[in-house]
């Protein structure tokens, strides 16, 4: 017999269908097992009294995404336990379609809501959006919106596509998937066009919203930013990638909307209840701060703190702070939390904000490269290294690193 | 239409030919063939003989599984079960094995399930004899053990618990 000489992702496969129960009574057949069940960030926290000595923030985890920018090789990673170490564990997340081994298809997360993933699959021709700790998941063809009536109008061409995951807030917990599909004459004209679509996993179907236009410019995660401004050929390139954020029934993204003759950076919300987007405004001096150089936008980043959306602002050069919006949707609750300290954002050129842990740490992302822990009160910061099974060249590339935090979801029905 | 038909080479130099759609099936084998195709059939030196004969048993069975067909669907979840039925568990590893290597989803799930379901009915010292694993924890370990299985089945909080440490 040869259980123990299985390969670990194989291990995972014969463990993640057995439940809780079963698994805690087969914890103290040996120690391998009970290393591999106990430190498998997907099968740890299935125990609900775990007391392992490091797990500050055990149903946190890092969901790493190498590779974003182009088509190079994906990686998605988990991490977990990492709140009091320096150096933590990755374990490659295998996507229920591309599995062991195969970097032929590309996988881009595009979305996350409650635990489950929205990832572009099949070389981007389908969606998939899965439960990496049930393993249940859905395969979403792409939608096409019917075309004009009119068959002298042409059907507008689109040139860009956003799409974001989310989840109706009422008693039934369906997962959607919106799609902001902009249309017409790239981003040279003034008026922006777009078709908003919405997927439901419930019905399993796509609808039109009609009458509904995005009016803002949104960008998809894997994408930095160059902003062209309409009617000349300035463009104001951004090394960033956008960042979102599903909280309080609604979808944030850091969006652009044009004033005339700028365009300013604000906080686009769609509200899956409602189905309409809405902007969330920052108190003015805030909004103020973010905005006062319109050649250099700034970079903006969100989290949640203790319940409250959180924004992560750079105010120029090696200058940070944290806001935090103490009371959902009231522009006058918005105050600051906390100040990066200078020291630490020296040299960088951009920190995103990737989550809170438990014990007031704040884990960053220092230029899209390496995550650090930062200790608000000493005002200092720990880089994480992240070991385990990700290949060395994917530590060492000069390509973006996407980080979000992940929670799972055990509760969630299992789709398929 | 004809058919394309390919043939695979076990670690022991044995052919097996099936159809491409039944090969294609392994992900391996699918990328293997797409780069180059071997004249000597697609060599496989992971996988035995004994056990390509049930792959590819596997392969051909599922080659063109019924999509909307209730009734069909149900005659090949018969089949999946009379498969495994009569294969002894060291056979069950090895196919698990090969189905990982191969990337045969179909059969990686149908041959963790089993053991899963297998290790699902039996207690601690049943799962050691059965997969031949030695008991190396201290009397200790296992005290601790069982004393966390106890606290996590109980759901006592902490301070109950800081109590109870303070009686020792």
């Amino acid at each position: 017999m040869l259980l123990l000489e299985l390969p670990e992702d194989v291990l995972f496969e014969i463990f993640s269908r057995i439940s809780f129960e079963r698994l805690s009574k087969i914890i103290p057949v040996c120690r391998y097992l009970r290393n591999f069940i106990e430190k498998h960030p997907l099968l740890a926290s299935k125990f609900p009294h775990h007391d392992g000595i490091n797990y500050v923030d055990p149903s946190l985890h890092l969901l790493l995404d190498y590779g974003h920018e182009g088509v190079c090789y994906p990686y998605t990673s988990l991490v977990s336990n990492f709140a009091k170490r320096s150096k933590v564990k990755g374990f490659r997340l295998h996507n229920p379609l591309d599995k062991r081994g195969s970097t032929r298809s590309e996988i881009r997360t595009l979305g996350s809501c409650n635990g489950l993933l929205l990832q572009s699959a099949v070389g981007g021709k389908k969606l998939l959006i899965w439960n990496p700790s049930t393993k249940g998941h859905k395969l979403v063809s792409p939608v096409e919106f019917p075309p004009p009536i009119d068959p002298h109008q042409q059907p507008l061409k689109c040139w860009k596509r956003v799409y974001g995951l989310g989840c109706s807030a009422n008693d039934d917990q369906d997962y959607k998937v919106i799609l902001i599909k902009y249309v017409g004459e790239s981003c040279s004209s003034t008026d922006l066009e777009s078709e908003v679509g919405i997927y439901s996993l419930r019905s399993g179907s796509w609808k039109r919203i009609e009458g509904l236009c995005c009016p803002y410019l949104l960008y998809p995660r894997d994408q930095s930013i160059g902003i062209c401004y309409p009617n000349s050929w300035e463009v104001a390139r951004i090394d960033r990638i956008c960042d979102d954020i599903f909280f309080h029934g609604t979808l944030h993204w850091i969006g652009f909307e044009w004033l005339g003759f700028m365009y300013s950076t604000i906080i686009v919300a769609f509200d899956f209840e409602t189905e309409r987007f809405k902007e969330m405004p920052l108190s003015e001096k805030y909004q103020e701060e973010i905005q006062q150089d319109y050649t250099n936008y700034k970079s903006l980043s969100f989290g949640v703190w203790k319940g409250c959306l959180s924004l992560l602002r750079n105010l120029g050069n090696e200058c940070y702070d944290i806001i935090v919006m103490k009371e959902y949707g009231v522009k006058e609750s918005w105050c600051k939390l906390y100040a990066i300290s200078e020291t630490v954002a020296r040299n960088v050129c951009n920190i995103k904000l990737v989550c809170f842990t438990s014990n007031d740490k704040i884990v960053l992302l220092f230029d899209y490269q390496y995550l650090s822990l930062y200790d608000p009160i000493s005002c200092t910061a720990n880089k994480l290294q992240v070991c385990g099974d990700i290949p060395h060249h994917y530590c060492h590339t000069t390509k973006k690193l996407y980080v979000e935090p992940y929670r799972k979801n055990l509760l969630m029905p299992l789709i398929c | 239409m004809s058919t394309k038909k390919i043939t695979l080479l076990s670690s022991d130099n044995e052919l097996f030919t099936v159809d491409e759609e039944a090969a294609n099936q392994s992900l391996t084998i699918k990328h293997l063939i797409e780069d180059t195709e071997p004249e000597n059939g697609v060599p496989l030196p992971q996988v035995h003989s004994k056990i390509l004969a049930k792959v590819t048993e596997y392969l051909i069975k599922h080659a063109n599984e019924p999509d909307n067909d209730a009734a069909a669907k149900e005659e090949l979840k018969n089949w999946d079960d009379k498969f495994l039925e009569k294969v002894n568990h060291e056979t069950l590893f090895d196919l698990i094995l090969a189905a990982n290597y191969l990337d045969i989803k179909g059969l990686l799930d149908l041959t963790c399930q089993t053991v899963a379901d297998l290790m699902n009915g039996m207690s601690v010292v049943e799962v050691r004899k059965l997969f031949n694993i030695v008991n190396d924890f201290t009397p200790e370990d296992e005290a601790e053990v069982r004393k966390r299985r106890k606290r996590g089945t109980k759901t006592i909080g902490p301070s109950n618990d800081q109590a109870n440490q303070s009686n020792h």
